[in-house]
């Protein structure tokens, strides 16, 4: 199929659908195959990046949204009031989330040192994180970040997020490095 | 020297700035200088905030292990626990990389650059898919079918109406016999009755009559002939 036809109907079924799109949803509709669609979409996200209106990709489920450049005049439209700040607790396990999914709560409290069940709940029905089953056991759930959190933090593209090595390079611990990396 | 009083998110949160803090330097031997006020800050713990105890004590074990360790280097703890408690370097650095991670986080949280979804829902406007199965026809016969049936519904409560005999009239009736004859008994009174219903209507008229103290009843013995009389005036 000729893309710039696909790329167009991808965004008015987005536009209509409510709630996240799965792109095995859009290959099912669209009848093109996986990667064409995935193609598409790339091109999609990186080409809405200044418009009013962009494409968020994650997990493989896509969906419209306000752009976050102009939250500011968006929220004074709504007249919305402030939100509530992320807690320290939060921001430390969306943290880990974010990085290391899909993981498990042994894995995220192993981490962290302390039990997490109560921030994880906190983030879930925030809808900042989803649980998901564990492809390899049915009795163990994983946790992703959403799309929702992209929005949450404005977010355009998982790609603008800065690489976990880049991020952490610089950190370590009181005269310890070679110590650490003996590890 | 002591513990500030802030809440620490975990027990490496605490561990990592006891170690900052003071400025040492990430070895077994800091380890085990620490050890001391961490205990301390657990002591504290238990009666303010007992919830992540458990946490803070699996951290406390492996700072004895490493501080046992320092104090007598020939104690054999067990390869197993000796590698967990020697671990704690390693996971405290993971963990300081989330913690700065998570403040880089919470300063795009701040930036408040929120984005918002179209949150109209198409799914619930009613829509109208005829079978494709329908014709005019079939329409039709529904359509004089549903008209019979209502025939049947209104029809109903008519034939309902003809047997009814009215409490009122059934009371003023009784109160007519009873000036006339001061006395008479419940079998006279249905021996005429053309329905059930009109017994019981006719019970029903007594039981209000003897409610408003117009006339009283009397049964000599089970199932006799109850007796209706005027109630004697005051």
């Amino acid at each position: 199929m000729d893309s710039q036809k696909l790329k167009s109907q991808i965004l008015s079924i987005l536009f209509v659908a409510s709630k996240p799109v799965t792109i095995k949803e859009l290959v099912g509709v669209l009848e093109v195959s996986e990667e064409e669609l995935k193609q598409a979409v790339a091109e999609l996200v990186s080409e809405n990046q200044s418009s009013g209106i962009i494409l968020l990709a994650h997990n493989n489920k896509l969906q419209l949204s306000s752009n976050p450049d102009h939250s500011s005049v968006v929220k004074k439209f709504l007249s919305l009031e402030l939100r509530e700040k992320l807690t320290d607790a939060a921001l430390e396990t969306l943290a880990i989330i974010l990085y290391k999914q899909p993981i498990s709560k042994a894995e995220i409290e192993n981490i962290r040192g302390v039990n997490s069940q109560y921030t994880l709940r906190h983030l879930l029905i925030r809808g900042l994180i989803e649980k998901i089953q564990s492809p390899s056991d049915r009795r163990m759930q994983l946790y992703k970040t959403t799309l929702e959190f992209m929005q949450h933090l404005g977010i355009k593209d998982m790609k603008d997020l800065p690489d976990f090595e880049e991020l952490t390079k610089s950190i370590e611990l009181p005269g310890a490095a070679q110590n650490a990396n003996g590890q | 020297m002591q513990i500030k009083t802030e809440q620490f998110e975990g027990p490496l949160d605490l561990l990592l700035q006891l170690i900052e803090e003071q400025k040492l330097d990430v070895s077994t031997l800091a380890l085990a200088k620490v050890t001391e006020q961490f205990l301390n800050y657990i002591r504290g713990l238990q009666e303010k905030n007992p919830i992540n105890l458990a946490d803070f004590l699996v951290i406390a074990a492996k700072l004895l292990v490493i501080k046992s360790k320092s104090l007598l280097p020939n104690l054999d703890l067990g390869t197993e626990d000796e590698e967990a408690a020697f671990d704690l370097t390693a996971q405290l650095l993971t963990y300081k990389k989330f913690k700065t991670i998570g403040k880089f986080l919470g300063k795009l949280d701040l930036k408040r650059r929120q984005s918002w979804a179209h949150e109209v829902d198409f799914s619930d406007r009613v829509t109208f898919l005829p079978d494709p199965d329908i014709t005019i026809i079939s329409l039709a016969a529904s359509l004089r079918q549903l008209a019979t049936e209502l025939k049947n519904i209104i029809r109903l409560p008519q034939e309902f109406l003809k047997e009814v005999v009215s409490i009122s009239d059934k009371i003023s009736q009784i109160q007519k016999l009873i000036t006339e004859k001061i006395e008479t008994s419940l079998s006279s009174l249905i021996k005429d009755a053309k329905s059930k219903t009109e017994i019981i209507v006719t019970f029903l008229a007594l039981l209000e009559l003897v409610k408003q103290r117009i006339i009283s009843l009397e049964q000599s013995e089970h199932f006799a002939d109850i007796m209706i009389k005027k109630t004697n005036a005051i």
